[in-house]
């Protein structure tokens, strides 16, 4: 089988790497400590120019946190999705991806409101939607709020 | 109790800094949202969006509610392209079940969305223009804009949140007179939209302070993620019904509308130009109309398979993406909608730089901003 341009780009970093066939294209489960490298290069390699982030969404699956990072090329018009899994619940750190690409700052200001999910070398991390004072981070699954939320 | 008073003199023309707070109950930023301004005399230095007056929490609470009703919730993001938002859940959950719905409901679909494109670009115009001070537009925009309500109004019984795309086609199928009105409106509106052009767009008042004000480059759209009308403003090819055609899209012939200047001015003649190319769909899908068929059979409690699926559609203000991880129960997992306005907003900062402030109502007007979209 071919490799596709991204699969070469991302297999030149991390060679031990398994995907998953779940979405629309390949998702691929990247370490958190090595997610801005793998973006750098997706972004910067002649071959894939992955120029836009689509979206930056944070996940709580199976009790672990994440981020699904959506990057596409307009270049290429390629579509490509990274997912990075957090182990701890506690204090979950990664590297910002504003450098890249500028939309990212508000859509990680989004994820460290709403899964207080920590980013670092971001240049204003501050909470989004929610007022500064707000305690606990809402689309957690073991958030509970007695008064506000729907229970069906 | 002693206290000392410092002195302090405040002169007009210091260096400082002078900030003030637009919003979030200012006519001009279409909703609750705040900006924060730092101005330099009449300058503006700095934008900073304050966002979350009007947090529902629409994720979370899809966690706690069934497909059906999740439809309803999609309506109050982007309340102008209600029809598309409906239309994106119902794709993505249509693809996640594998159910191919009637060609009838795809093309009504199609029909509805180019619709409340229209609509929402003429309540864009009325309202684009009374911001840069010219009341008239508001009352030609909002007279033309009826003739669509009524038609949605009689097809589903609602004007402005419909619910009416649902998983596996329709509520129900279109009223007898729905064909005859949309080429009753269709022949209408295309007398009436010159008009908006003789009204506004060679206005010389109007073209002066909107030509050459808040560009975007191509490169800024694409590292914003500035999608939509905003972003084909300046050049960037982002139309999803160009790239991944969906529901009826693949049967006609749709060209994709694109200016390259990037200021407010190409931004607002992008929205004309999509008004003359909705009619010109809509024209070509009425004829494909075929008799029966508005919904697939459906099972009354959909449980979509454990995995993730993503769904994008395009509504009047850019790429709205669905992302649906299911974990093969009753309610998504996780919900994600990436709205078109959360990405726009965050440019106005970049765009009003070095502007005067009567500069930054156009430019906030010609993003065309849906603030319940951006809080969700």
């Amino acid at each position: 089988m071919e490799l596709s341009s991204t699969e070469i780009v991302i297999r030149g970093i991390l060679p031990q790497l398994t995907d998953q066939k779940a979405w629309i294209s390949t998702e691929w489960m990247i370490p958190a400590d090595s997610a801005l490298l793998v973006m750098t290069a997706l972004r910067n390699n002649p071959t894939t120019q992955y120029n836009m982030l689509v979206c930056e969404l944070g996940v709580d699956i199976d009790s672990k946190l994440g981020i699904v990072y959506h990057l596409r090329s307009t270049v290429y018009q390629l579509d490509c999705f990274l997912r990075v899994v957090f182990e701890e619940r506690n204090n979950p750190t990664i590297d910002s991806v504003t450098e890249l690409w500028a939309g990212a700052e508000f859509m990680e200001r989004e994820i460290f409101d709403l899964y207080g999910i920590q980013f670092t070398n971001h240049p204003n991390l501050k909470r989004l939607f929610l007022e500064d004072d707000f305690v606990g981070f809402p689309l957690r699954k073991d958030f509970a709020d007695s008064i506000n939320m729907i229970q069906l | 109790m002693t206290g000392k008073v410092n002195k302090r003199e405040i002169l007009v023309e210091q260096n400082d800094e002078y900030i003030i707070n637009m919003g979030p109950q200012h006519p001009s930023t279409h909703g609750v949202l705040r900006f924060e301004l730092s101005l330099k005399g009449e300058t503006v230095q700095r934008v900073v969006p304050h966002c979350g007056y009007i947090h529902r929490g629409i994720e979370k609470m899809c966690e706690a509610n069934t497909y059906r009703q999740i439809i309803h919730l999609t309506d109050r993001m982007d309340y102008l392209s209600a029809h598309m938002n409906n239309e994106a859940l119902s794709l993505c959950v249509e693809k996640a079940l594998e159910i191919e719905i009637p060609q009838r409901a795809k093309i009504i679909r199609t029909i509805l969305a180019e619709l409340s494109r229209i609509g929402s670009h003429q309540l864009w115009w009325a309202a684009f223009g009374m911001d840069m001070g010219a009341l008239t537009t508001f009352f030609y925009g909002m007279r033309d804009r009826e003739m669509i309500l009524d038609i949605f109004e009689e097809t589903c019984g609602s004007r402005l949140l419909h619910s009416y795309i649902c998983p596996g086609g329709l509520m129900h199928d279109v009223h007898p007179d729905f064909v005859p009105r949309i080429k009753e409106f269709i022949t209408y509106f295309r007398n009436k939209l010159p008009e908006y052009d003789r009204l506004l767009s060679g206005n010389v008042i109007f073209t002066t302070r909107s030509k050459g004000i808040g560009k975007l480059s191509y490169e800024q759209a694409i590292n914003y993620g500035v999608t939509g009308p905003s972003g084909r403003g300046s050049g960037f090819s982002c139309d999803v019904r160009i790239h991944q055609p969906y529901s009826a899209y693949d049967l006609v012939e749709v060209n994709e509308q694109l200016r390259t200047e990037g200021d407010v001015y190409s931004r607002y003649m992008l929205r004309i130009d999509e008004m003359w190319e909705s009619m010109r769909i809509i024209e070509q899908l009425i004829e494909l109309l075929p008799e029966d068929g508005f919904t697939a059979k459906m099972k009354p409690v959909l449980k979509l398979p454990a995995g993730s699926y993503y769904q994008r559609v395009e509504t009047a203000r850019g790429e709205l993406g669905i992302y649906l991880i299911s974990d093969n129960e009753k309610s998504p997992a996780r919900l994600k909608f990436r709205s078109p306005n959360f990405s726009n907003l965050f440019v106005m900062d970049l765009l009003s730089k070095g502007h005067k402030i009567a500069d930054l109502v156009a430019i906030s007007g010609s993003l065309d901003l849906v603030i319940p979209d951006i809080d969700r």
